[in-house]
Parts: C-alpha cells; sequence; structure tokens
C-alpha cells in the first residue's frame, strides 16, 4: 500500500488505499479529516499558532499555522470531492518536549491544541479521535482503509 | 530545500563552527582522556520547515541537550547521541572525570556534559567575533529527532522564518561514540554574527 508522508508545514490529500504518514510530531500538531462515504482523506501538519504571528509570515507561510492550515486541508477535502458535513476529524501531537518554557501561556504544545479543537469546531467537525499532550513525539498514520489513525512513540 | 547563503558567507560560518566546535570537542578529549575527531562543518540558511531535512533521520531516536543562547545574538547549542552513544558517553565521563559528586544519572551527566562543550564553544566564538552571549539553563530529553528539533523550530518560528543551522560532527575514538553538535540562530543573530566576523576578518 503507498504511503504519502507529510512534512511540517505541508498538508495532501488522497483517494483510494493510501496510508498518511507524518513523523516526529513534537509539539507541532497533525490533523487528519476524512470523509468517510467518498473514502477521501487529508493530513496537516502545523507548527505553531497564530497569535504571535506577523500578517507577512501568515501570507507567506499560511500552512505553518494551525487555525490558517486547517481551513486549507477543509477546502482541499472539499476540492477533491468530499462532503464537509461528512467530514471527521482526528487530531494527534501537541506535546511539551521540554521543561525549558515552563510558562503554561507560552507552551506552544497545548496551544496548538486548543487552536485546532476551536478551527474544527467553527468549521463544524466533530472530532472522532484524539491523542495530544503529554511529553513524548509522536509518528501519526491514519489508513484510509481502516479510517483509523494509529499512534507510535520511542 | 533553498540554501540562501552566498559561497563567501558559508566560508565564514564554517570557520566559525570549526573554532568553536574544536573547542568543544577539545573539552570533551579532556574530559574522556582520549581522542576526538571532527568532520568539516555544515553550514545552511533555511525555511524552518526544510530544517528537518537538513538534519536527517527525524523517527531516528536521539538523546539530545538543548543549551539556549542569550545576550547580543539569541539561538541554541545542541548536543545530540544516538540513544547507546549517549549512554556509553555519560558512563564514561563518570568514570573518567571529575563531575561533580550527585550527578549521577546519565540525563543530568548529558547536560553537564553539554553545559561544559557549550561553554567552551561559546567562549571561543566570543572571544573570535568579539560579541557577548551565554548559555542559559539546558533541557535535555530522548526522543525522535524530529519531534525534539519541531518543537525547538516552533520556539525559533514564534519570531522568524529562517534559521542558520551549523553542524560538525565528532567520534569519540576509544568507544566509538558519534555525536553531533548544532548551532541555530534566527536570521536577526545571523545577521550580528556575520557582520561581526565579517569585519573580523577584514581586519585582519
Amino acid at each position: 500500500m503507498e504511503t504519502v508522508i507529510v512534512k511540517m508545514g505541508e498538508i495532501h490529500v488522497t483517494q483510494g488505499e493510501f496510508l498518511l504518514e507524518t513523523f516526529g510530531v513534537g509539539s507541532c500538531i497533525a490533523v487528519i479529516l476524512h470523509d468517510p462515504e467518498k473514502n477521501i482523506a487529508g493530513m496537516m501538519h502545523a507548527m505553531l499558532t497564530t497569535d504571535k504571528a506577523t500578517q507577512t509570515q501568515m501570507t507567506t507561510n499560511p500552512l505553518r499555522y494551525v487555525e490558517l492550515a486547517i481551513p486549507a486541508l477543509v477546502k482541499e477535502m472539499t476540492k477533491a470531492g468530499a462532503s464537509k458535513q461528512h467530514l471527521k476529524a482526528s487530531i494527534a501531537g501537541g506535546a511539551q518536549m521540554f521543561t525549558l518554557y515552563h510558562d503554561p501561556s507560552n507552551a506552544i504544545g497545548p496551544k496548538n491544541v486548543e487552536a485546532a479543537k476551536k478551527a474544527l469546531n467553527d468549521a463544524g467537525i466533530p472530532i472522532e479521535y484524539e491523542d495530544t499532550g503529554g511529553t513524548k513525539g509522536r509518528n501519526v498514520r491514519f489508513e484510509l482503509h481502516t479510517g483509523k489513525c494509529v499512534i507510535e512513540t520511542k | 530545500m533553498t540554501d540562501r547563503l552566498p559561497p563567501f558567507t558559508a566560508d565564514i560560518l564554517r570557520e566559525l563552527m570549526n573554532i568553536g566546535g574544536a573547542h568543544a570537542t577539545t573539552a570533551l578529549a579532556k574530559m574522556s582522556h582520549d581522542k576526538v575527531f571532527i568532520d568539516l562543518p555544515e553550514v545552511a540558511l533555511l525555511k524552518l520547515e526544510h530544517i528537518p531535512d537538513f538534519v536527517g533521520a527525524s523517527q531516528n531516536v536521539q538523546s539530545m541537550t538543548i543549551h539556549p543562547m542569550a545576550g547580543e545574538v539569541n539561538g541554541f547549542i545542541l548536543f545530540s547521541y544516538g540513544q547507546i552513544d549517549a549512554s556509553s558517553l555519560a558512563k564514561r565521563i563518570r568514570e573518567q572525570s571529575g563531575l561533580k559528586n550527585g550527578v549521577n544519572d546519565a540525563a543530568a551527566i548529558l547536560n553537564e556534559i553539554g553545559n561544559i562543550l557549550s561553554g567552551s564553544c561559546i567562549r571561543a566564538i566570543n572571544q573570535f567575533l568579539g560579541i557577548s552571549f551565554s548559555q542559559t539553563i539546558p533541557d535535555g530529553t530522548t526522543d525522535m529527532s524530529g519531534a525534539i528539533l519541531g518543537s525547538i523550530l516552533a520556539e525559533i518560528g514564534q519570531h522568524a522564518d529562517d534559521a542558520l543551522i551549523t553542524r560538525l560532527s565528532f567520534r569519540e575514538e576509544k568507544l566509538a561514540i558519534d555525536g553531533n553538535i548544532y548551532l541555530l540562530f534566527d536570521p536577526d543573530s545571523t545577521q550580528i554574527v556575520l557582520h561581526a566576523a565579517k569585519k573580523k576578518i577584514t581586519a585582519s
């Protein structure tokens, strides 16, 4: 079965017998959208929230930011033929890898999780699976043939 | 992956890494009572999203100590080792050197090694460039290198789009311990480093 690798700051949408996979998700967040009716899925791997970003940064690197990457992924999914009302989400990541940044208001991982949940809620997409937080990095795989999200830690 | 460093600028930065890295690995050689060999430094100015490709093997588990730098320039020094190499190094240093009493577990020893090595590296670079920055409290973790690196890049990404990354690989002879030293600077700090380096070279 073919695997599509999604790197940091990327989104990919695919249909059929594919695996979508992203590696080494630390404080970043991976979001997978799946339309089980059409068997279309898309994955994104975003790094940050927009709260400290400048307009230029958001324009030049939109897929770096959770709040911009999720609508972009929804758009790509519908362009590929998915129905927005059938979409279900899986989210993984948002770890706090270090203790260097103790200030909870500046902890990137939890902020990414919160932003992803809000953006999905705003888009009316239910979260079917979640594996977020903690202190370990994750490999995230989505199997289109089973509709399952598989997490690996090392 | 696009590296936007002109060749002359890259040469300056490689020389800088040679100076800092040589001092760090000399400190390691003294601590371990062994020879430490270094490779040629690599350097690139990259969009943050492309840095994991430069580092490579994002799924490999690495033990990394992270030493934030603050002062006239900001950035990070990272020391990374494979898991087995990290254990061997911690054991050897505990046996060979005069680390402080009470520093017993491998993670604390690696942090202490990182402190000594990054201190040597930074002092050499400060002296060479005539700019002032120092290391702050270190942290360390063992996990997939991509996850560790992604979390550091996210910190840099809060105020920058690109980063300068330099890598110096080294090998400790007897136990064949392989490691890497990375220096990461944001673009503003890169400009300060380059300006100081060019001034130094023009004056000499």
